[in-house]
């Protein structure tokens, strides 16, 4: 028979005995929207300031009762108009009636489309008569407008009739009630549930697959009810097309698997053999790849330092075959499926089941190898530039030309050819390091790192991996962009969005954090004074080598830029901070961009002593009575005594917890002035790390500002020679210990 | 008129209808008998436009029913397997049906109701299973149908309501020319009613007859002869499907016209002669001119 879609063909009589049914489910979804969501507002609509984050919440359906009604009432809605298809009685009654089998789909379709979207409507109404400026805590944006409500409405009304859309096509391939409900929930998570698991899948093999950040949008985006849930805004217009696009598709296979729908099949699990089949091995799918990630976290043997995807593999088999066999009974009804047809089944699916994974594992795309023509590259970007201390400083927020306006980091681009050609140069490093990389023995410096192309000839060349900071250090080509003309410019002081900081601060970074009331913090006000000062950080900026960015040393100083009238957008709309600092002063509000001042910068240190801001910046040596420094070692906890808990080790042994260490004492003034200017603050092992705890003397000008004085938790006389522990610690690790405490340990033992 | 020309369908594998041919024609009651699982409500579902056939073709005045809303207007089914709307009265089911089917009598609905004695306000899944079944003849019979379709209806009626039921529908044959197409597993039960026949069994029709055809064809007569010799001669000339001895009398069943027989026992002269009616069911048993498994099953 041929196949003749007229969707216009409908009952006028079915409809409206349908809504006479079925009008309960209208109203108790208007029930539900209304005390979920507009009783808040209309018991607090007086003060709806504080409640401008529900507000928001709701209007971009990140509200989970309303999220709720969104799917549950449209899947409802799906089952009790067709579940006349899924018992024989009903389906021949409703069959026998004088209507083509067109009116009989478009009626019902019709009918819960209005069943779902009434309560919304109705909703929408009330919400545009409760319309009233509300805003957040902070922000200047109106968060309740007629504009906000009627994208509510009409992303909401994408969503539910989305869902819905699928619910009934779940309900034309399943022959019973009980599937076609679980089919409606479950169909309206298939394709993101598949999606992430093959990402899943993608990011276990494949070296440099970048799965977790933009892909997981992609992900969330290919139903509108999970993209819903996870934006926050409306849909853009492309999306809309899709959403729309997508809704007709379904409608359009829903009809057409209706007409052909066998009608005596009512009461079977799945009406089309297919269905069936498709349904047996997304439960095998789904099921392989939670067991194979499950036996992936086991190790097969606990020395073993790489066991491959041995247990991975192991898993995925095991999942096969109990997965495919419970498939196998849903879809059949009966637990009575172990016979050949199964077997052959198992045989099928088991062989391309292994021919996907091993096509990821042997990467038979050549995804992991492949780089870009550099011709086609227009742009490139390193994301996560987190490499030293004053990452901060580099927040694009304080900067001129940075338009995403999504993230708060957002990517730095390079669009110079020779920094795109270093930029590649870097990455064909990382691919020829990849064993190192993979060990990735040195996790406790390594950093995540993207990298990104963009240009009309290409496709997703997005990677990221995990690069010990020692290559990062050591590599010419990072050098090369970061001292490039093109960085310079972009993080330049005259690159800055508001030229003129309205203060700065330096500050010592012990003291400060070890001391109540920050001690020798210098704020800088006066505007000349600031001119000069940022003239001279931008000379040393401009100077300044990847070496000297990179370097682990503990700063000379910290300081702070106060900026007033950067806005962001993000924090416009919700009223909260980004990771720069946000500071609310006499009601103007406050940016602060954080900073090091390194050794190297010497125009910056010049000028701060000669204006006599340096004072008090560095500890001096002779404030120190000595430092204690402690050896911890992962090794010890295989001890068992170093795993007790703190009181029970000082009960029990008669000691400090902390003197289970292995430990020296430094009190030579020369010695203790060396660590302090040889410390780390960045690419710390915690595994195998040396710490110093410092005991200043009592006569140290800032001794009495201490918090373990203050708070006389350590203080008052100590066995030794009398002094006050600084709250803050100094490190060391292996790899840069001083020769002084090497041999000092040593001795030690 | 109602065509069944080469039907076939299969479920699965199995072959629940095989090249069915069938013709029911207008303003005649039909009378679809076979055992469970013959395939009756199969080739029911098919007539009515539910299920669509695998090949062949159902036509109803020329038409095929099949996904036809204009020959579904003009069809009346009562399924065996009842369905009502939850929680709808009889009444409600009423206006439902009004809204659909065009022919819609609401007086006769009306009229019936009260004639069966039915409660159109209360829920019909309160019903027991035998008003359900007169619940949906009322509905069915109200939409004025010119082609009935029944499966198994009087199942569960008693008695009255049974005769009460075809008294409609022989009214409505008689006044409307209405085609009735009724199935039952129950040859005896079609007997006074149909005007034709079908035995399907395995999915295939088996036999398929007009009743008064068959009755003017064939005769059960008693006989006895004075002289049976001579007399044996005679009967030669008679197309004789079943002869039995009782005694001295002869119990024979014969597929000739009714004035050859009586033109032949006025020659032959027997001592005793009676004409004897026969049941449907001996007339399907020596017109099959033997022991058939599956047809004694239907008919026994």
């Amino acid at each position: 028979m041929r196949f003749k879609a007229s969707y216009f063909n409908l009952s006028g009589a079915l409809i409206g005995e349908n809504i006479r049914r079925f009008w309960a489910l209208s109203v108790l979804s208007f029930i539900g929207y209304f005390l979920a969501g507009i009783l808040p507002i209309i018991f607090s609509y007086s003060r709806l300031d504080g409640m401008s984050w529900q507000i928001q919440q709701l209007l971009n359906n990140q509200y989970f009762p309303y999220g709720f009604l969104h799917l549950v009432v449209p899947v409802v809605a799906a089952v009790i108009l067709y579940r006349y298809l899924h018992s024989p009685g009903s389906v021949t009654m409703v069959h026998g009636l004088p209507l083509t089998r067109a009116k009989i789909f478009n009626s019902n379709f019709l009918s819960g489309i209005i069943l779902i979207v009434l309560p919304l409507i109705v909703t929408t109404l009330i919400l545009l008569l409760l319309v009233k400026p509300v805003f957040a805590y902070g922000g200047t944006e109106d968060l309740f407008t007629i504009t906000l409500v009627l994208q509510w409405f009409w992303q909401s009304l994408i969503v539910v009739t989305s869902v819905y859309g699928i619910g009934v096509f779940a309900g034309v391939v399943s022959g019973n009630t009980a599937l076609h409900m679980l089919l409606g929930f479950g169909f309206n998570g298939l394709l993101p549930a598949l999606y992430s698991v093959s990402l899943a899948y993608f990011n276990e093999f494949l070296f440099g697959f970048d799965g977790i950040s933009r892909w997981f949008d992609l992900a969330a985006g290919i139903m509108p009810y999970t993209k819903a849930i996870q934006i926050q805004g409306s849909f853009s217009l492309g999306l809309t097309i899709y959403y729309i696009a997508f809704f007709l598709v379904v409608l359009v296979t829903s009809s057409f698997l209706y007409h052909k729908r066998q009608l005596e099949k009512a009461g079977d699990s799945l009406v089309f053999k297919s269905a069936g089949i498709v349904i047996c091995y997304l439960i095998a799918f789904f099921g392989m790849s939670l067991m194979a990630f499950y036996f992936n976290t086991i190790p097969l043997i606990q020395e073993m330092e790489s066991q491959g995807h041995m247990m991975f593999y192991f898993g995925l088999l095991v999942g096969i075959v109990i997965f495919l066999y419970i498939g196998r009974m849903i879809v059949s009804k009966t637990p009575r499926v172990f016979n050949r047809e199964s077997l052959k089944h198992l045989v099928v699916y088991t062989l391309v089941a292994l021919l996907f994974v091993l096509a990821i594992d042997f990467d038979f795309t050549g995804f992991e190898k492949r780089l870009p023509k550099i011709s086609k590259v227009e742009s490139a970007s390193l994301t996560d530039l987190e490499f030293s201390d004053d990452y901060m400083r580099y927040d694009p927020v304080f900067f001129k030309g940075f338009e995403n306006e999504e993230t708060n980091r957002a990517e730095f681009i390079f669009a110079d050819p020779e920094n795109i050609i270093a930029l590649t140069n870097f990455h064909q490093g990382l691919l020829d390091n990849r064993t190192e990389l993979e060990k990735n023995e040195k996790y406790w410096s390594s950093q995540s790192l993207a990298i990104k192309y963009d240009g009309s000839g290409i496709f997703d060349m997005a990677r990221r991996y995990l690069v010990p900071r020692s290559i990062i250090s050591d590599s010419k080509d990072l050098k090369e962009i970061f001292e490039s003309g093109e960085f310079k410019t972009k993080y330049s002081f005259k690159s800055l969005a508001v030229l003129e900081p309205t203060w700065i601060r330096v500050y010592n970074e012990l003291l400060r954090n070890s001391t109540v009331d920050s001690y020798g913090v210098k704020t800088i006000n006066n505007a000349k004074d600031i001119e000069s000062l940022i003239a001279a950080m931008e000379e040393d900026f401009q100077k300044r080598t990847w070496e000297q960015h990179m370097d682990t040393k503990a700063p000379l100083a910290s300081m702070e830029l106060a900026f007033s009238g950067i806005a962001s957008p993000i924090d416009e709309r919700y009223g909260h901070y980004s990771d720069s600092y946000y500071e609310e002063e006499n009601g103007i509000k406050t940016r602060i961009m954080p900073l090091v001042i390194r050794s190297s910068d010497t125009n910056t240190i010049t000028w701060l002593k000669a204006q006599g801001y340096f004072e008090g910046l560095r500890i001096k040596g002779e404030d120190i009575s000595y430092i204690t420094v402690y050896h911890e070692n992962q090794d010890f906890y295989e001890n068992e005594a170093w795993t007790e808990d703190t009181y029970i080790y000082q009960e029990k042994y008669g000691v400090d917890w902390m003197d289970r260490f292995p430990k020296v004492i430094i009190d030579k003034p020369e010695d203790i002035q060396m660590l302090l200017d040889s410390y780390i603050t960045s690419g710390i092992n915690y595994g195998d790390t040396y710490y110093g705890v410092i005991t200043f003397r009592k006569t140290a000008p800032f001794a009495s500002s201490l918090y373990n004085y203050q708070n006389g938790m350590q203080g008052g006389e100590d066995p030794l020679k009398g002094g006050i522990t600084a709250d803050y610690n100094i490190y060391f690790d292996s790899e840069n210990l001083p020769p002084l405490l090497e041999k000092a340990f040593r001795s030690a033992k | 008129m109602i065509t069944v020309k080469n039907v076939s369908k299969s479920f699965e594998g199995f072959m629940a209808l095989s090249d069915l041919e069938m013709n029911v024609k207008k303003g005649s009651i039909y009378g679809l008998v076979g055992t469970n699982g013959a395939g009756k409500t199969t080739v029911i579902k098919h007539i009515a436009g539910v299920y669509k056939e695998n090949q062949g073709l159902i036509q109803i005045e020329g038409e095929p029913v099949y996904d036809n809303s204009f020959i579904k207007e003009r069809i009346g089914y009562v399924p065996d397997d009842l369905y009502f709307f939850g929680s709808y009265s009889l009444k409600e089911m009423g206006r439902f049906y009004k809204g659909i089917y065009p022919n819609w009598s609401q007086e006769r609905f009306d009229a019936m109701v009260a004639r069966f004695g039915l409660n159109p306000n209360q829920k019909l899944t309160r019903f027991s299973k035998g008003m359900q079944k007169q619940a949906t003849f009322i509905l069915t019979m109200s939409t004025r149908p010119d082609y009935l379709i029944l499966d198994e209806p009087i199942d569960g009626l008693d008695p009255i309501i049974r005769k009460l039921v075809w008294k409609y529908i022989v009214d409505d044959v008689a006044e409307r020319e209405m085609t009735v197409l009724v199935s039952s597993h129950n040859l005896r039960e079609m007997e006074n009613i149909c005007d034709a026949i079908g035995i399907i069994s395995g999915g295939k029709m088996v036999i398929e007859r007009d009743l008064d055809e068959l009755r003017s064809d064939i005769h059960k007569v008693q006989l006895a002869f004075s002289d049976k010799e001579k007399a044996e001669g005679e009967l030669e000339s008679l197309n004789i499907l079943h002869r039995e001895h009782r005694g001295s009398v002869e119990l024979l069943i014969i597929r000739n016209r009714k004035d050859e027989v009586e033109a032949l026992m006025e020659k032959v002269k027997p001592v005793i002669f009676d004409m004897l009616p026969l049941t449907l069911e001996e007339i399907f048993i020596y017109e099959l001119g033997g022991a058939d498994d599956e047809i004694q099953g239907i008919i026994f």
